[in-house]
């Protein structure tokens, strides 16, 4: 069957596509459109990264914080470390039988690094003069290295220390020591605080 | 046409979904940090309290034989400058003493620690101390809050909820170790 000469050019009308500018229009529409979505996406995984690697940070300072608190408890602080550095602090655990320390601003990468000098078990001299003799005259080496409760982050830290003195000692005293960890983004930093009321009665003469 | 419009609100509602996401995401973080640091210094609170109580034994037992042989008031006490009633508000810095004088609830950062130095501060934290019992039995139950928005007068366990940004803790205090 033959088309009419009509027909044909109402078919061919119908069949039209788009013109070149509508496709280049369409084109720049999708074009601005993609980049946006692709900004939004973009910002919004970075700022997911930064909140988990907040989170964390975060999660360690807390952990690192009830662990030192802990063991501070059961402690008697002997002070800082030989090389008098402020933010660190070594003390003898009467709960572990362990001479302790930590560096609450680790070189360079804002770390909290736990030491814990190695006195044999069975040692006789394993006691708080011990502890304090060895924290003196010794800078803690890589072999003393537990390892880092936090491994990264940290961007401040302070340490106030009150050592306790026997009571037949003049201003005799129960001592405390109160320590704070700062951390997250520079727009909004955040510090962990707080204070350990030290229970070394036995030391003090209580 | 329509299908154009279809098109835009699909993906506008997607974009707008992934924001509201990443502004809840931040906010409950934030959150999160706030009630983690106002715990840690609620129990500092109660600490510091604790470390009162312990230097006035340490003065008890340091004087047994002299100031404190036929005295309990006063030095010899070792609640003294508790506050027995359990409605006045008091405050300690980490290097400072108990004042429910003069409290001051603000905390700021100041030298590196939280301290009572100014009148606002991101956090609020306030002590009060309750007493019960008589002589060698007295015991004081001390409770520490700690809220991150101004507590105004409402510091009490039944209003110091998370959802009123606050939390709080508590322990007891004897007259011995």
């Amino acid at each position: 069957m033959m088309l009419s000469s009509h027909n044909r050019k109402a078919s061919l009308s119908a069949r039209q596509g788009f013109t070149l500018i509508e496709v280049v229009a369409a084109l720049a529409v999708f074009t601005i459109i993609m980049m946006a979505v692709i900004q939004i996406f973009g910002t919004g995984f970075k700022a997911y990264r930064q909140t988990r690697e907040l989170q964390r940070t975060l999660e360690s300072a807390q952990f690192a914080t009830n662990i030192m608190a802990k063991e501070l408890r059961t402690s008697s602080i002997v002070g800082s470390f030989s090389d008098g550095v402020s933010t660190r602090v070594a003390f003898f655990d009467y709960s572990q039988n362990r001479c302790i320390g930590y560096n609450l601003n680790a070189a360079g990468n804002g770390g909290l690094l736990k030491y814990a000098h190695g006195f044999a078990l069975s040692s006789p001299d394993l006691n708080f003069a011990a502890c304090s003799a060895y924290a003196v005259a010794n800078a803690w080496t890589a072999a003393d290295r537990v390892g880092f409760l936090v491994s990264r982050g940290i961007t401040g830290s302070s340490i106030s220390i009150v050592r306790s003195t026997p009571i037949a000692s003049a201003g005799s005293i129960v001592g405390k020591v109160t320590f704070s960890i700062t951390f997250g983004w520079t727009s909004r930093p955040a510090t962990l605080q707080t204070t350990v009321s030290l229970r070394d009665f036995n030391y003090v003469g209580l | 046409m329509g299908e154009a419009i279809l098109a835009g609100a699909v993906l506008t509602i997607g974009m707008f979904s992934v924001i509201g996401l990443i502004t809840f995401s931040y906010r409950t973080t934030g959150d999160t940090q706030d009630l983690i640091i106002a715990s840690e210094l609620a129990q500092e609170g109660v600490e510091l309290v604790r470390n009162v109580r312990d230097n006035n034994l340490v003065y008890r037992e340091k004087n047994k034989a002299g100031a404190c042989a036929s005295s309990t008031a006063g030095l010899c006490d070792p609640f003294n400058g508790f506050d027995s009633g359990g409605n006045i508000r008091c405050s300690i810095d980490y290097d400072g003493p108990f004042d429910c004088a003069n409290p001051n609830p603000a905390l700021q950062l100041t030298g590196g620690f939280y301290q009572h130095t100014g009148t606002t501060g991101r956090y609020y934290r306030v002590i009060k101390t309750i007493s019960s019992g008589l002589g060698i039995d007295t015991r004081y139950r001390v409770q520490s809050f700690v809220t991150w928005q101004d507590p105004g007068n409402n510091l009490n366990p039944a209003w110091c909820t998370t959802f009123n940004k606050c939390v709080y803790t508590e322990l007891f205090l004897t007259a011995w170790k």
